[in-house]
């Protein structure tokens, strides 16, 4: 009899198991279907979206020549375009040439059917001060550099000269006049002039960066100081204070006539283009990652570098290399990960080649 | 005693639907295919939005930077195994799969068991991206975070005593939340410059001083497509600025011969 009520517990449980399994296999069978169409529905829309994506992206001139590396470094033209007008407006711009101890010599003799004289003229830039100003540069994209056309003005300036103009004379001149020497301090304006200017930047990768160096040829810009009217005319009151013959020799010599000669051909300095240094593109590969709190190495492999009209593309395969500061036996390189031990991706020097981030 | 017992099958039969229901082979792995699949037709949906309103996939004016789901998983995979506790459960990340297709997914394998009986031991997956993708200001280069919203229980082995329907969502909340603070930001390997440094030249008739251009860079844009994760950057140049004392003055000569 107590049997009883056991039994029926149990009937109730077995009917309560039968019934749970049953209705979530009819609702699990229901939502399964319902679960299978909407992954297909998913499915289907997918498929649609990745072939109109594809068609916008075939159509995308900045696609072309981009690398197929894992990563991947694409820099607009129109930003490389701006970032470099602004370092040549910003940053020559802010040029000032301050030059000193600059000294033409120019030498000659004068001849009257013989020889009546020779002349020294020295002229010395005591100190010369001019400002440097470019105008819109024009940039080529293409190959491995940027082709730059730009105007270089030198605006303007202050400077001062000591001119030292001797006389040797010879023969009557000799005889009557002598030698003479003349030494002035002439203060003036650096004249303005424009230099076209013609180069290149020329970018190669490294394992971590682009960089852009500095190709141009030979650039002379000419500073002409011209001497103040008040200069001119010190020069002139010493020429003016010879008399007799000496005064002869002064108008034949035309003194005044040389020195303004040697001055209006200027200076010619070279602007130092050569010692410009390479300036890193600003997006590159990190040469370092934390790695459960251990600094490991980046190794590097430089893909393709590539300019179009529209994009500079660089490409790069990475993968973790050495533990830094991790000592390791010999043949053996500690690893990302497994600070103590294993084999790190090798390293080489060629593009191409594993590179590990310095 | 039988009585007893008979209350504990009764028990254990209306306990059975939910965890038959949670447990079953295969409707975890379709839910988490739909997850997946919704996750990367929304990213689809909305580059080809930009492509309807006539705008380029890649940003037009800013620097792209893209990664393959490979080289990434390649980068977090030194940082696994990931370990979490919450609700009295030891979680266990051995694997993990980046799959960058519509959307920076990831999906991490590994096990679970509760914190007492480590003998009990179940397979768990979860399902996330990659968010919040930025550039670090002090190192430049790029990181994102993990972040998880679909965990699943594959296989339970003996956990049912444990798990009852009604707490799966709060356990997977729970070690959601747990994962989330837990792993670690990924470290993308590319590395922006917070600014362009121009070296001085110090030899020569011409010197120059050095300057300094600062660069103003932020995360513009992202999206996920081919296997590829794409970021596009704004980069904004600054006032360049001189750097470091004014070089020493030069000097040079010339000399010129002549005959009138």
């Amino acid at each position: 009899m107590r049997a009883r009520p056991v039994a029926r517990v149990y009937v109730l449980a077995a009917l309560a198991a039968s019934w749970a399994v049953v209705a979530c296999r009819g609702a699990d069978t229901a939502s399964t279907s319902e679960m299978k169409a909407a992954i297909a529905a998913l499915e289907k829309e997918r498929d649609a979206l990745r072939f109109r994506i594809g068609e916008g992206m075939a159509k995308d001139a900045r696609i072309a020549g981009m690398p197929t590396t894992g990563v991947r470094v694409g820099v607009p033209t129109d930003l490389a375009r701006e970032l470099t007008t602004r370092v040549i407006t910003g940053f020559v711009d802010q040029v000032t040439l301050k030059l000193a101890n600059i000294t033409v010599h120019k030498s000659g003799s004068l001849k009257k059917i013989v020889t009546i004289g020779e002349y020294e003229i020295d002229v010395r830039i005591e100190d010369v001060t001019a400002k440097l100003e470019t105008g819109a540069p024009t940039m080529r994209f293409g190959g491995d550099r940027i082709g730059l056309d730009l105007p270089v003005r030198v605006k303007s300036g202050t400077g001062s000269a000591v001119i030292d103009f001797r006389w040797d004379g010879k023969n009557i001149s000799g005889a009557v006049c002598g030698d003479m020497e003349i030494q002035e301090t002439v203060a003036g304006q650096v004249r303005p002039d424009e230099y076209p200017v013609a180069g290149a930047l020329h970018l190669a990768a490294t394992s971590q960066r682009i960089l852009a160096s500095p190709r141009f040829p030979e650039v002379k810009i000419n500073i002409k100081v011209q001497p103040s009217a008040a200069s001119w005319a010190a020069v002139q009151g010493i020429l003016d204070s010879q008399e007799g013959l000496c005064g002869w020799v002064v108008d034949k010599v035309d003194i005044l006539g040389l020195l303004r000669k040697v001055m209006d051909r200027g200076f010619d300095v070279r602007l130092p283009t050569e010692k410009i240094k390479p300036v890193a593109v600003p997006v590159g590969i990190a040469p370092t990652m934390t790695v459960r709190d251990h600094e490991v190495t980046v190794a590097v492999k430089v893909g393709q570098l590539a300019i179009t009209d529209h994009m500079i593309w660089l490409g790069a395969d990475v993968a973790l290399g050495d533990v830094v500061g991790a000592e390791a036996a010999p043949g053996e390189k500690a690893k990302a990960g497994d600070p103590g031990g294993g084999t790190a991706a090798g390293t080489a020097k060629d593009t191409g080649a594993w590179r590990r981030g310095q | 005693m039988a009585q007893a017992s008979g209350w504990i099958a009764a028990g254990l039969a209306l306990a059975i639907p939910g965890m038959g229901c949670w447990g079953q082979k295969g409707g975890g792995e379709l839910h988490a295919r739909r997850v997946v699949l919704e996750r990367e037709v929304e990213g689809l949906r909305e580059v080809v939005r930009r492509l309807d309103r006539g705008e380029p996939i890649l940003p037009p004016h800013d620097v792209v930077v893209g990664v393959s789901d490979a080289t990434v998983q390649d980068m977090l995979a030194p940082q696994l195994p990931l370990e979490v506790e919450a609700s009295g459960f030891a979680v266990t990340m051995n694997e993990a799969e980046l799959s960058f297709l519509g959307a920076p997914g990831i999906t991490l394998r590994g096990s679970i068991h509760p914190v007492d009986h480590p003998d009990l031991v179940g397979e768990v997956k979860a399902i996330g991206t990659l968010d919040d993708i930025d550039v670090d200001p002090g190192s430049g280069t790029l990181r994102a975070r993990v972040m998880i919203d679909h965990l699943d229980l594959v296989r339970i082995a003996g956990l049912e005593w444990f798990v009852s329907s009604g707490t799966t969502d709060e356990l997977a909340r729970s070690l959601r939340h747990a994962f989330e603070r837990q792993i670690p930001q990924i470290q993308i390997p590319v590395r922006i410059e917070q600014a362009i440094d121009f070296p001085s030249v110090t030899e020569g008739p011409v010197r120059l001083q050095g300057a300094r251009m600062p660069l103003a860079v932020g995360v513009s844009d992202v999206f996920a497509g081919s296997g590829m994760l794409w970021i596009g950057l704004r980069v904004e140049p600054g006032e360049i600025a001189k750097q470091g004392p004014s070089p020493p003055e030069p000097g040079l000569a010339r000399r010129e011969g002549g005959r009138r």
